[in-house]
């Protein structure tokens, strides 16, 4: 009966059961947060979410100022109060911005590489060290992870930033005529994701902010080729 | 009545029993030769676990164990090891039975960012019938609530009508095993079909052939583009390169003028030029190479004229791309200037566009223009690059050439299907079907290959009112799962993967609730009604782009009831029969 018992629990050793799911990084855990974001379509209806440690603070813009694509549509920071054992300074804090660039036709989007090459411009001083370029895909977006470590207004500083461009096929399959035409519009948007700070913090702060990052994603399914 | 008594023990009978086990070892025995002769499972399964006499086998097993049973009635304390452990098998085979029946078993293809509610049963036959003006797709909001004009029909038997939609009727005419599909383009038939021009002639080529010069098929006006006619040329060759540089050669002239005064020092054939130096008085003697640079697989790669002559003393060679941002200038290959040589090169030719198809039935297109430069675009037709679908397909297909970004030609897709000779292995073939439809008293006949992925193009009746796939048949699942992101993990420092994991989310149709999971190798998603889902693939492994999951998808609704409890019973009912009392008395 013992050896039925062990067979038994055994078969559904690999098993999740609906009731009794381990959480895993992808799934919410209990210090973060869902955050749902607007998009630069004025409508009432959010485009993206993101999970965000609830340590974290926030802005959301408002979204008449939204059109200006300069303007991030939401900013994140995380502050550290520690001090740094060797200066005595603060060690600062981490910006987190996320700008959308809509665009009506496949061949109006900006390339990856312009927008990684202003990325390098903004740093002076860059250690080539610390440069990475690493190509990234999730969410039904394809990009690139920028990382690179220089001077920013004279302080050490590196810039963790993604570029992220929707799938050629989902693109496609937004841009036909339909409803919504505005917001999805939005939803073919590109989007960057950028965190900026001081090296050290960065590092602390890295993986926590790459989990983040892969957990931005549009909150309406993209709808398949049929 | 004595027969039907006589009938009941026979079938209650150890005899029936033995009978019925050889029967079986004999069918699992020849089922295992005939897969690993074949390396076919279906083939197999077609001579055993899917054969009628097999499945009447277990029928018969039922029958057997039930009547067993029954012939001990009344049932006393000494019968509840044999009535237990029979109880466990007909739980078995009930459940067995329920899940061929009721059970769900097949694959879901998702995209990163997308999501899929149906399933596709693997090597099942059926057809896709779409209705022009079905669900907007892009209609977010109700992605799942839309009217669906899509339905699924297995296919019928011969001759047997099947009525998908209201004013439809489908008959199966013909059925092929095994075929071949191959997407036409440029060239159909004997002949180049381009919108809005006759079509024009192919010839063979060949390396002996004595044309000479090569034959023009047509020449026409090609609007605002060139301001001479375009020649017009088609050739079925093997050696594609080659045979595109003779187009290329025949009737381009080099004419080569002083940089500063402007006048004409040499006015030749190329093809001329190439073969022999020419000598002219202002620039001594000039050799000519033409670096085609051309490779079906690459197609050009920096193709340039290249001019050297010694001025004066002074050796200077001159570079004159024929394709890209640079086209048709002359760059000193010393300085990389441009426009700064004593002499200045210039092509001139008939402006040409020639469509040459390989053994492959691959197309290429060439097009020269009137200065010589040069645009190539291949045509394979297992992979296309891309194609335009009129109307979502239910207007049909066509391909596009646009050359020198001003010159648009069109041609449809045409379907060309071919018989081929069955595989042993079942599983690689690919059936061929001709169905007559009948519309309001309109007929038409439509013949398909069988699509395995449900992937490819579906094909338009009746001017684009329906259009038709033959597939695999699609199950709706009472769950929608959306996948969000999709890796492989490697062994650390590695390329060797290690597992495979999907972010998914699964949203319960009927109760509107959502769960988010991970789902990999070794951990399996089941839902609280028996609903598995296993990863079973992940493309492409790496970042370069969105990945694409494929799940299995089984239901099982007998195995909590029947098959799990069946197996306790019948493992219950082995070791009562060591344990039990009665028997203990019975041995001593």
């Amino acid at each position: 009966m013992l050896l039925i018992l062990l067979l038994f629990w055994l078969s559904y050793s690999d098993v999740e059961l609906a009731s009794s799911f381990q959480p895993t990084s992808s799934t919410l855990v209990s210090d973060e947060r869902t955050q749902e974001i607007f998009g630069r379509d004025n409508s009432q209806l959010p485009l993206y979410q993101v999970k965000v440690p609830k340590k974290w603070k926030n802005q959301i813009q408002s979204a008449l100022s939204l059109e200006d694509t300069t303007k991030p549509l939401c900013e994140f920071i995380i502050q550290n109060n520690e001090h740094d054992s060797d200066t005595e300074k603060s060690m600062g804090q981490i910006r987190i911005t996320i700008h959308n660039f809509p665009s009506e036709s496949i061949t109006e989007r900006i390339p990856p590489n312009a927008q990684i090459a202003r990325w390098k411009r903004q740093l002076t001083k860059m250690d080539p060290n610390s440069l990475s370029v690493e190509p990234q895909a999730f969410g039904g977006f394809v990009g690139f992870l920028f990382e690179g470590t220089g001077l920013l207004s004279e302080d050490p500083t590196t810039i963790l930033g993604w570029i992220m461009q929707i799938a050629p096929e989902h693109y496609r399959a937004l841009n036909r005529p339909g409803k919504d035409v505005n917001y999805r519009k939005q939803m073919r948007a590109d989007y960057t994701l950028k965190a900026v700070g001081p090296k050290q913090l960065i590092e602390k702060y890295k993986d926590e902010i790459i989990v983040f990052a892969r957990s931005f994603e549009l909150i309406q399914e993209i709808p398949s080729q049929p | 009545m004595k027969v039907i008594k006589l009938l009941y023990r026979f079938l209650a009978s150890i005899q029936f029993a033995i009978l019925l086990i050889s029967s079986v070892a004999f069918f699992v025995i020849g089922g295992t030769f005939i897969e690993s002769w074949t390396q076919s499972h279906r083939y197999a399964a077609h001579f055993t676990y899917s054969n009628p006499i097999f499945i009447g086998l277990l029928c018969c097993f039922f029958v057997n164990i039930l009547f067993s049973a029954l012939r001990r009635w009344p049932f006393r304390i000494k019968h509840i090891p044999f009535l237990t452990t029979h109880l466990g098998l007909l739980m078995l085979l009930s459940g067995a039975l329920i899940k061929s029946v009721y059970g769900v078993q097949g694959s879901m293809g998702v995209m990163e960012g997308s999501g899929s509610q149906e399933i596709f049963v693997p090597e099942s036959l059926a057809l896709r019938i779409e209705k022009r003006g079905s669900k907007d797709l892009t209609d977010l909001k109700n992605l799942q609530d839309s009217p669906s004009l899509v339905n699924y029909a297995f296919l019928p038997a011969r001759a047997t009508t099947i009525r998908p939609f209201e004013d439809l009727d489908i008959q199966l005419v013909a059925y092929s095993p095994h075929s071949s599909e191959c997407l036409d383009t440029w060239i159909k038939g004997n002949y180049v079909h381009i919108m809005g021009l006759q079509p024009f002639i192919v010839h063979e080529w060949q390396e002996n052939n004595n044309f000479d010069p090569l034959p023009i098929s047509s020449r026409v006006h090609i609007a605002h583009a060139f301001s001479e006619p375009c020649d017009l040329m088609a050739f079925r060759t093997t050696d594609v390169t080659e045979l595109a540089k003779k187009v290329y050669l025949q009737g381009l002239n080099v004419v080569i003028s002083d940089q500063f005064t402007k006048k004409i020092i040499f006015q030749g054939l190329l093809i001329d030029a190439l073969n022999s130096p020419v000598n002219m008085p202002e620039i001594g003697r000039a050799v000519f190479e033409l670096h085609f640079s051309y490779s079906s697989i690459l197609g050009f790669e920096d193709p340039a004229l290249l001019v050297s002559f010694n001025r004066k003393g002074v050796f200077q060679k001159i570079v004159i791309p024929l394709e890209g941002t640079y086209a048709l200038q002359n760059v000193d290959a010393n300085t990389l200037e441009i426009g700064t040589s004593a002499i200045a090169v210039k092509l001139q030719r008939q402006p040409t566009i020639a469509f040459l198809q390989d053994n492959q039935n691959d197309i290429f297109l060439f097009a020269f223009d009137p200065h010589g430069k040069v645009y190539s675009q291949s045509f394979r037709n297992d992979n296309l690059n891309s194609y335009i679908a009129y109307d979502g397909g239910f207007g049909g297909y066509a391909v596009q050439a646009k050359i020198f970004d001003d010159i648009i030609l069109e041609t449809s897709l045409a379907p060309r299907r071919k018989e081929e000779i069955p595989l042993q292995k079942i599983e690689n073939n690919s059936p061929k079907i001709t169905l007559q439809l009948r519309i309001k008293g309109k007929t038409e006949f439509l013949t398909l290959t069988y699509d395995r992925y449900a992937q490819g193009l579906k094909w338009p009746v009746f001017d684009g009112e329906y259009a038709l796939r033959f597939q695999p048949m699609f199950q709706e699942l009472p769950y929608r799962v959306r996948l969000r992101g999709a890796r492989q993990i490697n062994y650390p420092h590695s390329a060797q993967p290690y597992s495979y994991e999907s972010d998914i989310k699964i949203t319960d149709i009927k109760k509107s609730s959502s769960l988010e999971t991970t789902i990999s190798m070794n951990q399996v998603h089941e839902t609280s009604n028996g609903y598995r889902f296993y990863l079973a693939g992940i493309a492409p492994s790496n970042e370069s782009a969105i990945k694409r999951i494929q799940i299995v998808v089984n239901y099982d609704p007998a195995k909590y009831l029947l098959t799990y409890p069946g197996a306790i019973v019948l493992t219950l009912g082995i070791l009562l029969l060591f344990w039990m009392r009665p028997y203990r008395h019975s041995s001593s």
